[in-house]
């Protein structure tokens, strides 16, 4: 039981880098927004997995959560905002795919060198206990906060800044799941509800940039330059 | 129980915003709601500077340094209360809020204000972060509330810039945690400051000194620090004046409280503080260098201001840097920015009221038009670039003394900043007050009034220059020094 939920959490968190790597280089915001709800049902997936070998069934509300939150009202409430804007769903990188998907490539090494550095124990003697090797799971949360920042960098429309900032998110929950199994239910509660405020705020903010300026590039938010 | 008491009443009044939908209303609520919460968080800090730290339950702590918070959180917010009343009042009359937007405004403010004081009384990591977001989110709408002049594309940026570091401090938060429960701690407790200050010494030194790194990152975009501070200027500047001042005399100093009792973790685990120092040092001196040069091509003024608070956060960090002396004079910088930057933002709200204008290039003899509000300015303006008697000038003497010690080069690179400071400030400052308005301008205005704003500048003044000649003192030096002993650790 406890290696196949290993080996089932090694699964959610590859499938989890796997969709945030592949949406580098996609450019129609309703593919964009597809694999990021993979990517959170994935993280919801490494949820269940860890409360399962952990026996923590307290965890399972942050898995229904994360599925409630990430996979359906954030991606749904994205659409919809940009469906009634009237704007094309094709969005505009800066750099083509292939580009983009190099700079990925490098933002994943650098990620793996960095989790190598990270001091945390592994093995058995980890504090959580982790047969799989603590650091590789690190590595995939901290290669998920490279991309979303990545993201934020080569994409210049306003909802790819908001999945960036998304997929930064979701790096850091998987960090606090792998690393820690989790944190106290009411501070998950806490995230939740500001996280879910600030996307919201971004979708309406989003809105009246478009209501504004007739567009959704952040290269015409110039205004305010020394 | 008078903490948590008083913590109900700002809730109390942004839901009393939902119900009251007359504007004048809406001002007194506030400004009734700020002193009675400043009776209770008056009496609980009271308590603490004369008996010790207090405990409420396992999650909220008060020691002198969060008491010295509280006590500037509401001394901004019964000002900004009051100079909403005018400030709110007149762009209602004019039209340029509706009475739905002077609801939300007075509905957010006591919700920032809550935010802030939830952040600073915590013990708890958690709420800490969630309550120092929540003053991202509760402030955002306010500053797009004119949705023109860039104020979306402030509020973007504000939005999106500090919710991403305050994301990244989450990461170092987490490893603090993991390094608690390494050492023993549930994970619970892992959460709790003070637990993590019991059992630092058996913290893993490798993983608190990541921890420090992101959160460093993290909430030194909240606090402004050079190169993470392009949101700020903005924001600061694109508010209505009174949370302006809010914004930068105060949730500046409140983000960095929350870096500060994290520094004192690390520094327990360390053993030492000089390696967090040089964190402090160096972004300290890159943003003061920095906005010493920008300010001296600034076009408006109240862009001007928010260059001046990403400067002075510099100073802070500076003088955090520069061992127990210079805490002190951290403390004492504390106090006096938050007095000088609340009063010139008022002071500033008062002249975009009467010229509609923020550019500095079209405001000429305002020393004529508006005496009251020009002396403000001029007071203010002189009492931010350390003129003695201000306290700004007491904390700038108290840690360049220790960094004269301690690093004379960093001393003087400091110097040469704050050298530079005073000349695009004052050429600015004479130009919009004693310039003469080219012929044929637009006959001035009625002559200026004394306004409920002016009286909580001069206040505020009469604090920033008296408070100085007290931090001067021995027994001044000293009860700074007792502040700064709460979340430093000194070998």
């Amino acid at each position: 039981m406890t290696t196949d939920m290993v080996s089932l959490e090694g699964v959610c968190a590859g499938c989890m880098l796997l969709t945030a790597f592949f949406s580098m280089g996609r450019k129609r915001l309703p593919t964009l927004l597809r694999h990021y709800a993979l990517s959170s049902a994935c993280l919801a997936g490494l949820i269940v997995t860890h409360a399962v070998r952990t026996s923590h069934p307290a965890e399972y509300a942050g898995a229904v959560a994360t599925i409630l939150v990430k996979v359906v009202v954030i991606p749904l409430a994205i659409l919809a905002t940009a469906h009634r804007c009237g704007e094309s769903l094709r969005l505009k990188p800066i750099t083509r795919p292939v580009v983009s998907y190099a700079l990925a490539v490098a933002a994943v090494v650098g990620a793996y060198l960095m989790s190598r550095r990270l001091p945390l124990e592994i093995g058995p003697t980890s504090p959580v206990g982790h047969i799989i090797p603590l650091w590789s799971l690190v590595f995939v949360a901290l290669a998920l906060i490279f991309l979303g920042f990545l993201m934020l960098i080569i994409r210049r429309d306003l909802f790819s800044q908001i999945i960036g900032f998304l997929t930064v998110e979701n790096g850091i929950s998987a960090f606090a799941v792998v690393a820690l199994g989790g944190v106290p239910f009411l501070m998950e509660m806490g995230i939740f509800a500001v996280i879910g405020g600030g996307v919201l705020l971004m979708a309406v903010l989003s809105q009246q940039v478009h209501s504004l300026y007739r567009s959704h590039d952040t290269a015409i938010l110039s205004d305010l330059i020394d | 129980m008078l903490l948590l008491a008083s913590l109900l009443v700002p809730l109390l009044a942004s839901l009393g915003a939902v119900v009251v939908r007359d504007v004048r209303a809406l001002g007194r609520s506030a400004v009734a709601a700020s002193a009675v919460a400043t009776l209770g968080l008056g009496a609980v800090a009271g308590s603490v500077f004369a008996r010790g730290p207090m405990w409420v339950g396992d999650y909220w702590m008060v020691d002198r340094f969060t008491a010295l918070m509280i006590v500037l959180i509401q001394v901004v917010w019964v000002g900004a209360s009051l100079a909403s009343v005018r400030y709110i009042g007149l762009e209602h009359e004019a039209g340029i809020l509706s009475t739905r937007k002077v609801r939300i405004y007075y509905g957010l403010l006591p919700l920032f204000m809550l935010a802030m004081l939830v952040t600073v009384s915590t013990d708890h990591l958690g709420i800490l972060w969630i309550a120092l977001e929540a003053t991202t989110l509760t402030t955002t709408p306010l500053v797009a509330l004119y949705k023109k002049d860039g104020a979306i594309e402030a509020a973007w940026k504000y939005l999106l810039l500090c919710s991403l570091g305050i994301s990244v401090s989450l990461l170092g938060l987490l490893l603090l945690a993991y390094a608690g429960v390494g050492a023993g701690l549930p994970i619970d407790r892992a959460f709790s400051l003070g637990a993590l200050r019991e059992h630092a010494a058996t913290l893993d030194p490798q993983v608190v000194r990541w921890a420090f790194v992101f959160l460093f990152v993290g909430i030194g975009t909240k606090v402004g620090f050079v190169p993470m501070h392009p949101w700020l200027p903005d924001a600061h500047s694109r508010t209505p004046s009174p949370i302006s001042a809010a914004l930068s005399g105060v949730l500046l100093n409140v983000a960095l409280y929350a870096l500060l009792r994290a520094r004192a973790v690390v520094d327990l685990a360390l053993g030492q503080d000089d390696w967090t120092s040089g964190f402090f040092a160096g972004f300290g001196l890159l943003s003061i260098l920095f906005a010493a040069f920008v300010l001296l091509h600034q076009r408006n003024y109240k862009r001007m201001l928010a260059y001046h608070s990403v400067e002075h956060m510099g100073l802070i960090a500076f003088g955090l840097g520069m061992g127990p002396v210079g805490a002190a004079g951290a403390v004492m910088h504390m106090i006096g920015h938050t007095l000088a930057k609340s009063a010139l933002f008022f002071s500033a709200g008062e002249v975009l009221l009467r010229l509609h204008t923020t550019k500095i290039a079209n405001i000429k003899g305002l020393w004529r038009s508006a005496p009251r509000t020009s002396l403000a300015l001029m007071l203010g303006f002189l009492g931010l670039i350390g003129m003695p008697t201000s306290i700004i000038f007491s904390s700038e003497l108290t840690f360049l003394m220790a960094a004269a010690r301690r690093s004379p080069g960093a001393a003087l690179a400091v110097i040469v900043g704050l050298a530079i400071v005073p000349i695009g400030v004052l050429h600015h400052l004479f130009s919009m007050l004693f310039s003469r308005a080219p012929a044929g301008a637009p006959s001035p205005e009625p002559p200026e009034s004394f306004t409920l704003t002016h009286a909580v500048v001069a206040v505020e003044l009469a604090l920033l220059f008296g408070g100085g000649v007290f931090f001067l003192s021995t027994p001044g030096f000293e009860w700074a020094a007792s502040i700064a002993r709460a979340f430093t650790v000194y070998p």
